[in-house]
């Protein structure tokens, strides 16, 4: 079976995001380590397995250009594959991970943590799920496997970025985002499919360091994170304030990098 | 396998520390039936020679300790800044007489048996971060030492075996006090006065929390609560929300109020 990393990475900003986390992959990952890129954009190929062209773009009148991301089953070169987002980086070896992610056919992140290493409960960019009773998915890591139930999570998934409005009027009334998100259209395709128990891991992992200010258990809100915290990168550490950071850093501020 | 509570206890202007450690050794025989140690100065033993003759006979071993540096605190809402000795706790490693040693502040007023509950852990290191005011309420500025900053610890209660990884907590103590004025710096917090729950926190921290955590609730009471009265039963303050009576182990912070009490008892 083989097995890599999948990320989109429309526009040059993020094409400069996934060369970095190719990089960071490779530097960290004792096992599967191979990254492939969905991209319009010229990238340095020699840091992807494989580089793959949008043909066709859904998110040409998107802001956000999201739409895509509904393409990731058919566009993977991969069995099994994990799909990430571009402003992330791998600080140290997940690598086991992929042992227990082989009894899944589909499996989103639904825990992630603070830099502080506390798990995020109860975000503000959350209120969506949180007052429509929708799984607290996070599609920034998410392993598929070829196979019937995933195929046709994705179909749904694909429609209902297509069909926004008429899908979150029915499943996401409150507090509803007016533009389409992968989050939200995976939580409404797992509900709808009443697979959440099949799709959510019982353990302490897939998860990730997420680094959205109003998550941090902060007292202040600074906007961005990168304005109040310092990062520092020594010889064999990377810290965020006075934490040691492991596993995978989703940085989402642009400036960071 | 000894087992014991180590006190420290310097009187300042106002205070008088060593009577604290005075009353609170009475009540840690009486409820936890168990032997104190308490490290003070020559000032403090002289004062408390004068205040409670008898008073070595509250303790199992005294052990002269001159305070070699002071610096100085706000008690209560910014009413009186007074001396504040309290940087010799990190010599509690080398000062305790005992295998298994609950280092505890003199204004904790003992009412229950739950500290005899931590000897024999398996544990090395017990420290501990929960707390609540008297109404059960927990306060960010003892969840974290600061917004940005790393989880707080308090340095109140503590309990230690004398082993090797205790050993190395204690000496990395010192270390961030030698260092406090940069670390204070560098977790966003004040550099006076040191505070030894900070002290505790960093070097937990910077060891990689080598700790378990005492898994019980320390209540305190603010410098709001006015202590009424004492029962062998309970303890009343008269608080904001009214009269509150507490049967638990409570954190003083009004230590006037445990002096007013103590003297009471004394008369």
């Amino acid at each position: 079976m083989s097995k890599g990393y999948l990320v989109m990475a429309q526009g040059e900003k993020y094409a400069r995001q996934s060369e970095h986390l190719a990089h960071s992959i490779r530097n960290t990952q004792s096992g599967v380590s191979r990254l492939s890129v969905i991209t319009d954009q010229d990238v340095d190929c020699t840091l992807f397995d494989k580089v793959i062209s949008i043909d066709e773009d859904l998110a040409a009148n998107s802001k956000w250009k999201i739409e895509n991301r509904v393409k990731f089953y058919n566009l993977t070169p991969y069995e099994e594959t994990v799909i990430l987002d571009a402003d992330m980086l791998f600080l140290s070896d997940v690598s086991h991970w992929w042992k227990m992610f082989e009894k899944y056919d589909l499996l989103l992140t639904s825990k992630v943590l603070t830099y502080r290493g506390m798990k995020i409960i109860n975000s503000p960019y959350r209120k969506t799920f949180i007052h429509n009773q929708l799984p607290d998915v996070y599609s920034a890591f998410t392993y598929f496997k070829k196979s019937k139930i995933t195929a046709e999570f994705f179909e749904l998934v694909k429609h209902i970025v297509a069909n926004w409005k008429d899908w979150t009027v029915r499943y996401s009334p409150e507090y509803s985002q007016k533009f389409p998100s992968i989050d939200v259209a995976m939580a409404i395709a797992v509900k709808i499919l009443d697979i959440e128990s099949q799709v959510i891991s019982k353990f302490s992992y897939p998860t990730f360091t997420h680094m959205k200010d109003n998550c941090q258990g902060l007292a202040t809100s600074n906007n961005k994170w990168t304005r109040v915290l310092g990062a520092y990168k020594g010889a064999a550490s990377f810290k965020i304030g006075a934490f040691p950071q492991t596993g995978i850093l989703h940085y989402v501020e642009k400036d960071f990098i | 396998m000894t087992r014991g509570f180590l006190v420290f206890a310097h009187n300042n202007e106002h205070i008088s520390y060593g009577l604290l450690a005075v009353s609170q050794a009475e009540q840690i025989k009486k409820i936890l039936n168990k032997p104190v140690t308490v490290v003070l100065d020559q000032a403090t033993a002289t004062d408390l020679d004068n205040l409670r003759p008898n008073w070595k006979s509250c303790f199992d071993q005294v052990v002269y300790l001159e305070s070699v540096a002071t610096q100085t605190k706000r008690y209560g809402a910014g009413k009186n800044q007074l001396t504040f000795h309290n940087l010799d706790r990190s010599d509690a490693w080398d000062i305790t007489p005992y295998d298994e040693t609950i280092l505890i502040d003199t204004d904790i007023l003992i009412q229950t048996e739950n500290l005899n509950k931590l000897w024999g852990t398996s544990e090395d290191l017990l420290v501990c971060d929960k707390s609540t005011n008297l109404y059960g309420n927990k306060l960010s500025e003892f969840t974290w030492i600061s917004d940005r900053s790393i989880k707080f610890y308090w340095a109140t209660i503590c309990y230690f075996k004398k082993t090797e990884v205790t050993e190395l907590f204690f000496k990395q103590c010192k270390w961030v006090k030698e260092n406090y004025s940069w670390l204070a710096h560098v977790h966003e917090i004040p550099a006076n006065p040191l505070r030894n729950d900070f002290v505790w926190s960093i070097a937990l921290h910077s060891l990689g929390h080598p700790a378990a955590t005492i898994p019980f609730n320390l209540l305190y009471s603010t410098y709001d609560d006015q202590l009424i009265k004492t029962t062998d039963h309970y303890v009343a303050f008269l608080t904001a929300n009214g009269v509150c009576k507490i049967s638990h182990d409570v954190h003083m912070f009004n230590k006037y109020d445990l002096i007013k009490l103590i003297n009471q008892e004394l008369v």
